[in-house]
């Protein structure tokens, strides 16, 4: 039987192989960022990521690659986290979520920073569930089934979610159809 | 949606342009290696949060004391004889 190389670094690492651990931080730490990024203040995206990984560490005698892949266990983490520090948060947070291309500025003229500045605002008012759904759909590429094992729903409401995201990006683009 | 906007792919390629830190696997294991070396190994990770959150609520349980011997005090006080009287 054919067993997966990252179940074997998993288990290592619960054999007390702590080193090992390293080969899953640098495997997954861009994804992470990416993904944490998106759905918090990216001031705090290192801290998050770092607390992520330490937990999944301490945790990790808890996986069970039976019952799901380590990348979806890690990134419910990574949800979990982002969700808690918007929760520290609260409502400042989400105003500013509205102008978070924090990150560098577009390139383009000034109707792509506004088109931009339009997609930004409507994920900002997505529902937290919806925009981890975005998130792992569309800047990830993950399936509907690892969305669904991720979130915990079942995968007619992730299709349904995401229709309904990919919806209202939709309108926040209508402007810049024509 | 990618046939409708060119817009939209551009955006998704922009919000997935985040760069991970040179330092940040290095400081990962740093803080792995500190929590699991044989003389941290009394406090494992998995008990500084237990163990951050009973402080915690014992300073808290501490507070709530305080404030209720203070307002006993107040009260016995004001219940004092020479206060009653003009």
């Amino acid at each position: 039987m054919q067993t997966d190389p990252e179940n074997e670094i998993i288990a290592r690492v619960k054999a007390g192989m702590t080193n090992e651990f390293e080969h899953l931080v640098r495997r997954y730490q861009a994804p992470l960022f990416r993904i944490v990024a998106n759905l918090v203040d990216r001031v705090a995206v290192e801290d998050i990521v770092q607390d992520v990984f330490l937990t999944a560490f301490s945790q990790i005698h808890r996986f069970d690659p039976r019952r799901g892949a380590f990348r979806t266990w890690l990134y419910r983490i990574a949800r979990n986290r982002a969700l808690n520090a918007r929760r520290k948060k609260r409502e400042r947070l989400m105003q500013q979520q509205a102008v978070i291309a924090d990150g560098p500025a577009p390139d383009g003229d000034l109707l792509t920073r506004e088109a931009f500045r339009q997609l930004d605002h409507a994920l900002a008012r997505l529902d937290f569930k919806d925009r981890v759904i975005f998130v792992l759909a569309e800047l990830e590429g993950l399936s509907y089934a690892q969305i669904a094992e991720v979130e915990s729903l079942p995968l007619g409401t992730v299709k349904s979610r995401l229709h309904r995201v990919r919806e209202k990006l939709r309108q926040a683009l209508a402007p810049y159809m024509e | 949606m990618k046939e409708e906007n060119p817009f939209y792919d551009h955006w998704k390629t922009h919000r997935r342009q985040i760069v991970v830190p040179e330092h940040f696997t290095a400081d990962v294991m740093q803080h792995i290696r500190i929590a699991t070396a044989p003389e941290n190994n009394e406090c494992p990770l998995e008990l500084v949060d237990r163990q951050s959150r009973l402080v915690s609520w014992s300073a808290a349980g501490g507070l709530i004391l305080l404030g209720v011997f203070r307002i006993l005090f107040i009260i016995a006080n004001l219940m004092r004889p020479q206060m009653l009287m003009p």
